[in-house]
C-alpha cells in the first residue's frame, strides 16, 4: 500500500430506498418515488484521521454509515477500502473487512445482548475471527476502556452496568479485534453529561494513541471538536459543507451550518444568544427534484437556489455547496456579503410563525 | 411578580416501596417557585427530578408516596388532595403538564380540538363552544393557524405537534406549567424552536414554568432561578446567574465543567465518576459523597442541611458541609481538590 | 408452588404409577361372593369404587396419568419445535420465505381443530398417537405468531446489528442472540399449549376419536358417560374430570408465573435504564 492511498474513499455514493408501497398503490400499479437517503456523498479518510458527519435526524447520516459497513447495497457510487472497491469483495475479503472495520452504536442500552456477560460479548468477536489468547486480550481491552479492576466486570450482565459502562463495553467489543476503522453512531448522545466527557476522551485517545481512524456521526456540533479532525455537514442526503473542524466551527459558510451552530444552547447565564430563526423541519428526501434542498427553510434564499448548487472550494480545506459562495455569480456574492456578518440573521422571515405547515 | 410563592415544596421526602425496602427518591427537598417565574430543575438520570415532578402533580406510581413534607400551591397544601379535587380544581386549570416525549402524547385517533374539549369538560366549566374559541386563541399564541384545531395529530409536523401540546397546556390558563424534558431526543434546531415558544409564553402570558431537564445550558440560558438535584437531595437552589458564576456545591461546579461549550471547543471537560446512588431507607448522608473530590468523613455522617450560601443572601441556598472551602477554591482558581476516590479503586460508587 | 408440586406428582404417577397400583387397569374385580363387582360404590378396598366393567377406578386413574403426560409431552414438543422454527425463521429471515411461512400459519388458523380431527381419524383410523399428532400439528400456530413478532423486534436491536457487522453468520446470530432472547416467551407458550393440548386430547377421547383401549382420563369420562351412569356413579365420572382440570390449571398458572417473571425482568431492566 502506498502511503498516500486513503484508508477509506467514498465516491459519489447514492443510496435510494423504495418506499413501502401500500396495497392501493400496488393495485393502481403506481410506482412510488424512492427515498433519496444518501445522494452523492464523496469523501476520503486517511489513516489515523477522524471525520465527523453532522446533521439532524433524517439527513441520511445513519444510512451513510450503514451503507459504509455493508449493511446496505449502495444504489450507485463507489466505496474503496484500502484502495479496493468493496463491491468486488469475495467472502474472505468481507470477513477481513468485518474485522478491520468496527461499529459503535448510539444506544448503549440496546447495543449489548442482555443475555451475555461482558466476557461472552467480547469473546464472541474473538471466536468469529479466530483469534487466540482470548483471556489476555479481553483483560487488556477492558483495561484500555478503563473498566478496572477487570475481574469486577467480566461476569456482569448488561443490566448490571451503568450507561457509561455499557458504552465502554461496546467500545471494547469494537477494539478487541484491533480494527483500523471505527464507525461511531452518536456514541455519547444518550449518556449523561457526567460520563460524556470520559467517552469522548476515550474515543479521541483511540485515534491519537492507537492509530485508529474514525467516522463519527452526530447531530450535536458541541462535542465533535473533541473527536473529529474533519467535518461534513449533511442535509437531506447531501453534503452542504465540509472542512477542517476548527474552520467549519469558526467560519461556517452554509446557512444550514450556521443555523445548527446558532441553535446550540450556551451554558452561560449571561450569554445573549438569539433563538433560531429557522422555521420548520427538514421534510423527507422524496421527489424533491432539483435545487438546493435547504432552500425552503433558508433565510438567504435566492432565485438561483432552484438550481442545484455545486460544491465550491473556499480553500483547500473548506468546501461549501451554496450559491451564496459561488464566485462566478454576482448576485450570490452580494448576498454573501449581506449575510456574512450575523449568524442566521433571518430578518426576511417573520420569526417562523406558522411558517412550517407542511 | 408577587412575593408569595406560587408553589412551595417544603422538606419533601418521597419513597417507593420495593422488594429491598423503601427506596428514597426525593429526600428533604425544599424550594419555591414564584408567580411568573421560569424555574429550572437540573440533574442527571437517577437524581430524583422526575419523582419530584410526579409528586407535585400527584401522579406517583402506586408504590410511591410522599412520606414527609408538604407541597403548597397558592398557600394550600395539595399533597393529600383526592383525585376528584385535583381534577376539579388543580390539574390543567392551575398546574398543566408537558410530558417527556410530548410529541407522542397526543391521541392519534382524536382531533386535537376534541382532545381540548375533553380536557375542558373534565377540568373546567367551559362549554364546547367556549372551549373551542379559547383553544383557537391558544393556537394563535403558539403560532399555528387557528383553523387547524380540528386537524388530527398526524396532519401536523413534529414541531407543530409540540406547539399543539404547548397550546393544550396553556389552554385552561394555568398559573404553572411543568415541562419534563420537553426536548429530549430532539435535534438542536427543533429544541431551539420549542424553547423559543416557551420563552414567548413566559413573556406574553406570564405563566410560571418549571422546566425539568438534564441540560444545564438550557437552564442557564432561559430560566430565572434553578435547583440542582443529586441523589434525591437538592444540592443548590438560587438565581441562575448565581449558580452559574458562584456555584457553592461541588456538583454544580463539576456539572458546569462537564458541559461542552461551543464557544470553547477545546476546553477540557470534567468527568464525574459513578452515578447517583440508589438509596434504600432514609438518606442520612450526602448522596454526592462518593463522587465528590471535596468529600470528608463528615459528609457520610449526616445529610447536609440546605442553608444560605452566604449569610447576607436570602435567595441562594446550598447543602454542602464544605461549601465555604469549595467556594474559596473556585474563586482562587486553584485546583487542589484531591482525586476522586474512584481512582483509588473503590467500586461501590460505580453502581 | 402448589401447581409445580401437582405437576410433579402427575409426572411421578406417570413414571411409577403402573408399578404401585394394586390392580391392572383391565383387571376384573371380584367380590367376596365370587361375583364381579360391577359399578360398586367406594369401599375401603376400592376407595373410588369400580366401573360398570368391574375395573378398579383408582387403579385406572393412576394408569391414566401416563397417557396424559405423554399427550402433554408429545404435543408440547411439537408445538414448541414447529412454532419456534417457523416463528424464528419467518421473523428473522423475513422476505418471501417469511411471508410463505406466515401465510401457512394463517392457514392453520382456519382449521377448526375438532372437525379436522374427526376427518383425519376417518382417514387414518382412530388411535391415541394420531390424536396427539393432530393436536401438535395445529396448535403451534399461536406460538409461531408470538415468537415471530418478538423476533421482529429483537432483530432491529443494535446488538444484532453489532453481531452482523462483526461478521457473524445468520445461524450463529439466530442460535446465539435471537433464541436465548425469545426463549422465555417460547417457554410460556409451551406451558399454555401443553395444557390446552391435554384438554383437547381429553375432548377428542370423549368424542371417541382416539384409541378406546388406552386408559386415559378422557376415555374414563367417556366410558362413564356411555354407561349412562354419569350422575349415579359419581365416584367414577368425577375424579378423572377433576384431574384433567387441575392438571391443565396448574400448567396455565405455571405459565402465568413465568410470564410475570419475564415482565418483571424487563421492567427492572427499564428501571435500570431510566
Amino acid at each position: 500500500m502506498t502511503s498516500d492511498m486513503p484508508l477509506l474513499q467514498v465516491k459519489n455514493l447514492e443510496k435510494y430506498y423504495d418506499q413501502q408501497a401500500g396495497i392501493v398503490d400496488w393495485i393502481l400499479r403506481k410506482d412510488s418515488d424512492p427515498v433519496q437517503a444518501v445522494d452523492g456523498v464523496s469523501f476520503r479518510l486517511d489513516e489515523n484521521e477522524s471525520l465527523g458527519v453532522i446533521g439532524e435526524s433524517g439527513c441520511g447520516k445513519t444510512t451513510l454509515i450503514e451503507t459504509l459497513i455493508g449493511l446496505h447495497e449502495p444504489t450507485s457510487g463507489e466505496i474503496l477500502f484500502k484502495g479496493t472497491d468493496v463491491s468486488t469483495f469475495d467472502k474472505g475479503d468481507w470477513k477481513q473487512f468485518r474485522r478491520e472495520v468496527q461499529m459503535i452504536f448510539q444506544d448503549p442500552f440496546n447495543a449489548l445482548d442482555p443475555k451475555l456477560s461482558v466476557r461472552e460479548t467480547l469473546e464472541e468477536q474473538l471466536k468469529i475471527h479466530d483469534i487466540d489468547e482470548r483471556d489476555r486480550r479481553i483483560r487488556d481491552v477492558l483495561e484500555q476502556v478503563e473498566l478496572s479492576p477487570v475481574d469486577n466486570y467480566l461476569d456482569r450482565l448488561p443490566k448490571q452496568l451503568s450507561g457509561g459502562q455499557k458504552q465502554r463495553v461496546s467500545i471494547a467489543r469494537a477494539l478487541i479485534v484491533e480494527p483500523e476503522l471505527i464507525l461511531a453512531d452518536e456514541p455519547v448522545s444518550m449518556l449523561d453529561v457526567s460520563t460524556q466527557a470520559a467517552i469522548l476522551q476515550l474515543l479521541s485517545d483511540l485515534i491519537d494513541d492507537f492509530g485508529v481512524s474514525m467516522v463519527y456521526i452526530s447531530h450535536d456540533l458541541s462535542t465533535v471538536s473533541y473527536v473529529c479532525h474533519q467535518l461534513q455537514v449533511m442535509y437531506l442526503g447531501r453534503v452542504v459543507e465540509s472542512g477542517a473542524t476548527e474552520v467549519v466551527l469558526n467560519e461556517p459558510k452554509h446557512p444550514y451550518t450556521r443555523a445548527l451552530l446558532s441553535a446550540i444552547p450556551i451554558p452561560d447565564s449571561e450569554a445573549e444568544r438569539e433563538r433560531t430563526e429557522l422555521p420548520g423541519t427538514p421534510g423527507d428526501p422524496i421527489n424533491i427534484g432539483n435545487g438546493c434542498r435547504f432552500r425552503d427553510r433558508c433565510p438567504d434564499r435566492m432565485e438561483l437556489c432552484d438550481k442545484t448548487p455545486e460544491s465550491y472550494a473556499l480553500s483547500t480545506d473548506h468546501h461549501v455547496a451554496c450559491h451564496l459562495h459561488s464566485e462566478h455569480d454576482d448576485q450570490g456574492d452580494l448576498n454573501a456579503v449581506s449575510s456574512s456578518g450575523d449568524v442566521a440573521n433571518g430578518q426576511s422571515i417573520s420569526a417562523g410563525e406558522g411558517g412550517d405547515e407542511l | 411578580m408577587s412575593d408569595d410563592p406560587l408553589l412551595e415544596v417544603e422538606n419533601l421526602t418521597v419513597q417507593y416501596k420495593t422488594k429491598e425496602g423503601m427506596l428514597t427518591a426525593v429526600s428533604d427537598a425544599s424550594f419555591a417557585v414564584s408567580e411568573g417565574e421560569y424555574f429550572g430543575v437540573v440533574g442527571e438520570s437517577g437524581c430524583g427530578k422526575s419523582t419530584l415532578l410526579l409528586s407535585i402533580l400527584n401522579a406517583l406510581d402506586s408504590n410511591g408516596q410522599v412520606t414527609n413534607g408538604v407541597i403548597r400551591y397558592k398557600g394550600e397544601e395539595i399533597q393529600d388532595l383526592s383525585e376528584q379535587e385535583l381534577n376539579q380544581r388543580i390539574r390543567w386549570k392551575e398546574i398543566a403538564y408537558i410530558p417527556q416525549g410530548s410529541m407522542n402524547s397526543l391521541d392519534p385517533l382524536e382531533r386535537i380540538s376534541t382532545q381540548a374539549v375533553q380536557l375542558a369538560g373534565l377540568h373546567s366549566d367551559l362549554n364546547e363552544e367556549e372551549a373551542l374559541t379559547k383553544f383557537e386563541e391558544m393556537f394563535e399564541i403558539v403560532g399555528i393557524d387557528p383553523e387547524r384545531i380540528h386537524d388530527y395529530p398526524h396532519q401536523f409536523s413534529g414541531g407543530m405537534k409540540q406547539r399543539a401540546i404547548i397550546a393544550l397546556a396553556l389552554f385552561l390558563e394555568p398559573s404553572l406549567i411543568i415541562a419534563d424534558e420537553p426536548t429530549t431526543a430532539l435535534d438542536v434546531i427543533m429544541q431551539d424552536q420549542i424553547f423559543k415558544h416557551i420563552d414567548d409564553i413566559v413573556d406574553r402570558v406570564g405563566t410560571s414554568i418549571m422546566l425539568i431537564t438534564h441540560d444545564i445550558a438550557v437552564v442557564f440560558e432561559s430560566c430565572d432561578r434553578m435547583a440542582v438535584m443529586h441523589g434525591g437531595q437538592i444540592a443548590e437552589v438560587g438565581p441562575v446567574t448565581r449558580i452559574d458564576n458562584e456555584p457553592h456545591h461541588p456538583y454544580s461546579t463539576l456539572l458546569q465543567e462537564a458541559f461542552p461549550d461551543i464557544r470553547e471547543p477545546n476546553r477540557d471537560l470534567s468527568v464525574i465518576e459513578g452515578k447517583p446512588p440508589r438509596q434504600i431507607g432514609e438518606t442520612d448522608y450526602c448522596t454526592f459523597v462518593d463522587r465528590c473530590p471535596w468529600a470528608t468523613e463528615e459528609c457520610r455522617e449526616a445529610p447536609p442541611p440546605l442553608e444560605r450560601a452566604e449569610a447576607d443572601r436570602s435567595d441562594h441556598f446550598v447543602s454542602c458541609f464544605r461549601k465555604d472551602d469549595v467556594r474559596e477554591e473556585n474563586e482562587q482558581g486553584t485546583d487542589d481538590r484531591k482525586a476522586p476516590n474512584q481512582k483509588s479503586g473503590s467500586l461501590a460508587n460505580d453502581e | 408452588m402448589i401447581y409445580l408440586g401437582f405437576i410433579s406428582f402427575v409426572l411421578l404417577l406417570a413414571v411409577i404409577g403402573p408399578l404401585i397400583v394394586p390392580y391392572g387397569y383391565n383387571e376384573r374385580i371380584y367380590g367376596p361372593d365370587g361375583e364381579i363387582l360391577f359399578s360398586a360404590a367406594p369401599t375401603l378396598a376400592h376407595p373410588l369404587g369400580t366401573t360398570d366393567s368391574g375395573y378398579d377406578v383408582l387403579s385406572r386413574i393412576v394408569y391414566g396419568a401416563r397417557p396424559t403426560v405423554v399427550t402433554g409431552m408429545v404435543s408440547g414438543f411439537m408445538i414448541f419445535s414447529i412454532g419456534m422454527t417457523i416463528g424464528v425463521v419467518s421473523g428473522y429471515v423475513g422476505g418471501r420465505v417469511g411471508n410463505i411461512l406466515m401465510r401457512f400459519t394463517d392457514l392453520t388458523y382456519s382449521i377448526p381443530l375438532i372437525p379436522f380431527a374427526l376427518v383425519v381419524v376417518a382417514i387414518f383410523g382412530s388411535g391415541f398417537y394420531v390424536s396427539i399428532v393432530i393436536i401438535g400439528a395445529v396448535l403451534w400456530r399461536g406460538l409461531a405468531r408470538v415468537i415471530r413478532s418478538q423476533v421482529l423486534q429483537i432483530k432491529e436491536r443494535p446488538f444484532i446489528l453489532a453481531a452482523k457487522t462483526s461478521g457473524a453468520s445468520t445461524p450463529y446470530i439466530i442460535f446465539k442472540h435471537v433464541l436465548p432472547n425469545v426463549a422465555p416467551m417460547g417457554i410460556l407458550f409451551l406451558a399454555l399449549g401443553t395444557g390446552y393440548a391435554i384438554v383437547i386430547q381429553a375432548g377428542l377421547a370423549f368424542l371417541g376419536v382416539t384409541d378406546p383401549f388406552v386408559p386415559s382420563w378422557g376415555i374414563m369420562v367417556r366410558n362413564a358417560y356411555e354407561s349412562g351412569m354419569m350422575s349415579s356413579a359419581l365416584w367414577w365420572s368425577l375424579p378423572p374430570g377433576f384431574l384433567i382440570s387441575i392438571t391443565v390449571l396448574s400448567l396455565f398458572m405455571l405459565g402465568r408465573r413465568l410470564e410475570s417473571q419475564i415482565t418483571q425482568n424487563e421492567e427492572s431492566m427499564i428501571a435500570e435504564a431510566g
